[in-house]
């Protein structure tokens, strides 16, 4: 009975095995359809082609740019025993030339001033005093000339000249004493002044330096605003990559279509023109051909110039190009002939791959 | 029973077993195109080199200019990107001290020479009143030694005015020089653009320091133009049967500048960019047709041979016995000895045992 029982089994098994298998066998059910009849039909040949054609290579590289001001300004403290009283401007203020961006009090300058001014009066004082002195020594000695004959005249006559000569000689040595303490005047004059910085040019501020307060000492030649001129305004272009070059030919845009397309421009500068132990910033400098309309730039734009152009190259589908072990090919169809032949490849670019060796105009070459 | 279970058994097992196998057995092959034949090509004359391309630029002139005194910074006109005309001012140094010192010395001189001249007028008077009386002294018969003693005085006068006009002229010449010396570095204190061109950068600021010959500006003069490409090595450059660069659609001969080695060294090891300078063989033709800026590759062509014998590098291969190909007779693939000459990465040049128009075979 168990014998049975086993031999029923076994045999159950057997016939469900048989049944997956064959429920897993497409090939079985779908030999018929595997391939059209007239597909399997033959044919002269089934790749897909494109022709080797002589055209322009041209590779585009595209930066994001921002709008920078080259005109730059540092406003200083000129004068020793400085304090700072206040600014008057912070950054992104826009100011005209004259306006006072920092007050200062300088220790002792009215002091200065009015030692000065004093000093200029004294010797306009003693100018007068000592001219008079001696315009009355020479009239006495020109009417002792009057009184005078013979030997003593002679005598009278050169002391007349020698008082005269001494006369100016005296007005020339105070006018140059006066012009001397007039400048001192000025000087101090220009450092009472200086209290106030003023902005050099329509512009402006950057920054202003933030490590001083009110009440601060501010050293001589320290810098407190800086700041830039609005009247020349150039783009900025990010150069990581070194591909922008000095007057290449750049158009313009910005991503909100602020702007009206295709402004045109030109790199005026770049880092890659100087040595590389001057200058890391990595950017090139936009001049627009409209210089009237860089002010109207918003805060980002976009630049895009072609870093490579060649005419007449010898162009193919990049899917024409199979690689194996580091060497390119491309595969040739010749009088229904397959021609697998190695080529030589300059730059890639989005139409396609530059052939210098290995092909000619015409050639049809099978892709993918 | 049992018999009948076995055999069910059997049948469905027979079944499941073909139905397995089908599956490898009925998928059909690809269909090869019909028509398409072998790899083949025919031997041909033509030129064997190898073609190498370098990608370079177009570039202007530049000369990077300092000071040759150290100040600061008082403006820069010739901002970055500025052009700019020959002699226009790019940036001047803080030179107040010195402006005010040339004009307190200008001062000072100009009194100098008015009081001297009133000083040496004054001491003529005082030579003349001693030339009066010593007439008096003359006329009166004065003994020879009142006489002898005046004329001792005035000549020591005369001694002594001429004394003191030299000593004013070393004085002067000292204040003169002093002034040309101002003028000088006021002169050195701006920095005028050499030629009209575009300053490319200015790499200071209104307010920066400057150490003597230290650049501050670099000035591009767009009518002097050269080419820069990737380096290459000046023993392969020498090695070329031909140097030339193509620029939009035109070729341009052009000379290789010579590397300072030095230089080259120097960059290399502080893994700094090098690259390989060359000049236009006609350089007025280019400043003509050309601009800063354009691209151009530079193209380097070596193991020239003009007339050569050439087949596809697959086609040919080597054994113990050395290079052959096989030869297309008639359909009959004929092994056939050759003697290969220069080849590049394209093709062989077969000098023996192949003629100009036999076919042979290509191995994929």
């Amino acid at each position: 009975m168990s014998r049975i029982k086993r031999g029923r089994r076994i045999g159950a098994l057997l016939a469900a095995l048989a049944v997956c298998c064959y429920l897993a066998a497409p090939g079985v059910r779908a030999q018929d359809d595997l391939l059209p009849p007239d597909e399997v039909a033959p044919q002269e040949y089934n790749y897909k082609t494109g022709t080797v054609e002589r055209t322009t290579l041209v590779r585009e590289q595209q930066g994001r740019g921002t709008i920078y001001y080259p005109k730059l300004y540092q406003v200083k403290n000129e004068q020793a025993g400085a304090t700072l009283v206040e600014y008057k401007v912070k950054a992104r203020d826009q100011v005209k030339a004259g306006d006072v961006l920092a007050v200062l009090s300088i220790e002792g300058v009215d002091i200065r001033v009015q030692e000065a001014q004093r000093a200029v009066e004294r010797i306009q004082r003693e100018t007068a005093q000592g001219v008079a002195e001696r315009e009355d020594r020479l009239e006495d000695a020109r009417e002792t000339l009057a009184e005078s004959s013979g030997y003593g005249w002679e005598l009278q006559n050169i002391e007349v000249q020698r008082q005269e000569t001494e006369l100016e000689r005296y007005r020339t040595q105070q006018a140059y004493a006066l012009s001397l303490q007039q400048k001192e005047l000025e000087k101090a004059q220009k450092a009472q002044a200086g209290t106030e910085l003023k902005a050099p040019v329509d512009g402006e501020i950057i920054s202003v330096a933030s490590d001083l307060r009110s009440g601060d000492s501010v050293d001589a030649g320290k810098v407190l605003v800086y700041m830039h001129a609005l009247d020349v305004a150039v783009i900025t272009v990010d150069n990581s990559y070194h591909t922008l070059r000095y007057n290449m030919e750049v158009t313009v845009d910005d991503p909100r279509s602020i702007l009206r397309e295709g402004l045109t421009g030109r790199v005026v500068a770049t880092d890659d023109m100087v040595p590389d132990e001057t200058t890391t910033s990595n950017v090139a400098l936009v001049e627009l051909d409209d210089l009237e309309v860089a002010a109207e730039i918003p805060g980002l734009c976009n630049a895009t110039a072609n870093t490579a152009y060649l005419e007449n190259v010898l162009m193919v589908p990049s899917n024409a190009i199979t690689l194996e072990d580091g060497r390119t090919y491309v595969t040739k169809l010749k009088d229904n002939m397959l021609q697998k032949r190695r080529v030589i490849t300059g730059m890639n670019t989005k139409d396609g791959t530059w052939i210098l060796q290995g092909v000619s105009e015409g050639d049809v070459l099978v892709l993918e | 029973m049992r018999n009948r279970m076995r055999l069910i058994a059997s049948l469905l097992a027979l079944v499941c077993l073909a139905g397995c196998g089908e599956q490898a057995a009925t998928a059909p092959e690809l269909v090869e195109p019909v028509g398409v034949q072998a790899d083949m090509e025919a031997a041909h004359r033509g030129e064997l080199y190898t073609l190498a391309g370098y990608s370079g630029a177009v570039e202007p002139y530049v000369e990077e200019l300092s000071f040759p005194v150290q100040g600061q910074v008082e403006s820069t006109p010739g901002y970055s990107g500025k052009k700019v005309e020959q002699g226009e001012t790019l940036i001047l140094l803080d030179s107040r001290a010195e402006q005010e010192r040339l004009e307190a010395l200008q001062a000072e001189m100009e009194f100098q020479a008015q009081d001297n001249a009133y000083a040496d007028s004054l001491a003529e008077l005082e030579i003349e009143r001693l030339r009066v009386e010593l007439r008096q002294l003359w006329s009166s018969g004065a003994g020879y030694t009142a006489t002898a003693l005046k004329e001792l005085e005035i000549e020591e006068k005369e001694a002594l005015l001429r004394q003191t006009q030299e000593l004013r002229q070393i004085a002067l010449d000292s204040q003169q020089q002093e002034l040309e010396k101002l003028q000088t570095a006021l002169d050195n204190m701006k920095l005028t653009a050499p030629f009209a061109g575009r300053v490319v950068a200015c790499t200071v600021e209104a307010g920066s320091g400057v150490a003597p010959y230290a650049a501050v500006a670099y000035l591009a003069d767009d009518t002097r133009l050269s080419l820069s490409c990737e380096y290459m090595d000046a023993g392969f450059l020498a090695s070329a049967h031909e140097v030339y660069a193509q620029i939009g659609g035109e070729r341009f001969e052009i000379v290789p500048r010579p590397v300072d080695q030095e230089e080259y060294t120097a960059r290399m090891l502080a893994g700094k960019e090098v690259r390989s300078y060359f000049d236009f063989a006609d350089p007025e033709a280019a400043t003509a047709q050309l601009e800063s800026g354009q691209f151009a590759e530079v193209f380097v062509v070596t193991g020239y041979i003009e007339d050569a014998l050439l087949v596809p590098m697959g086609a040919v291969l080597t054994d113990s016995k050395g290079a052959y190909v096989y030869v297309d007779n008639n359909g009959q693939r004929e092994r056939r000895d050759v003697k290969t000459g220069g080849r590049n990465q394209l093709e062989v040049q077969i000098v023996e045992g192949l003629e100009e128009g036999e076919v042979v075979y290509v191995k994929d």
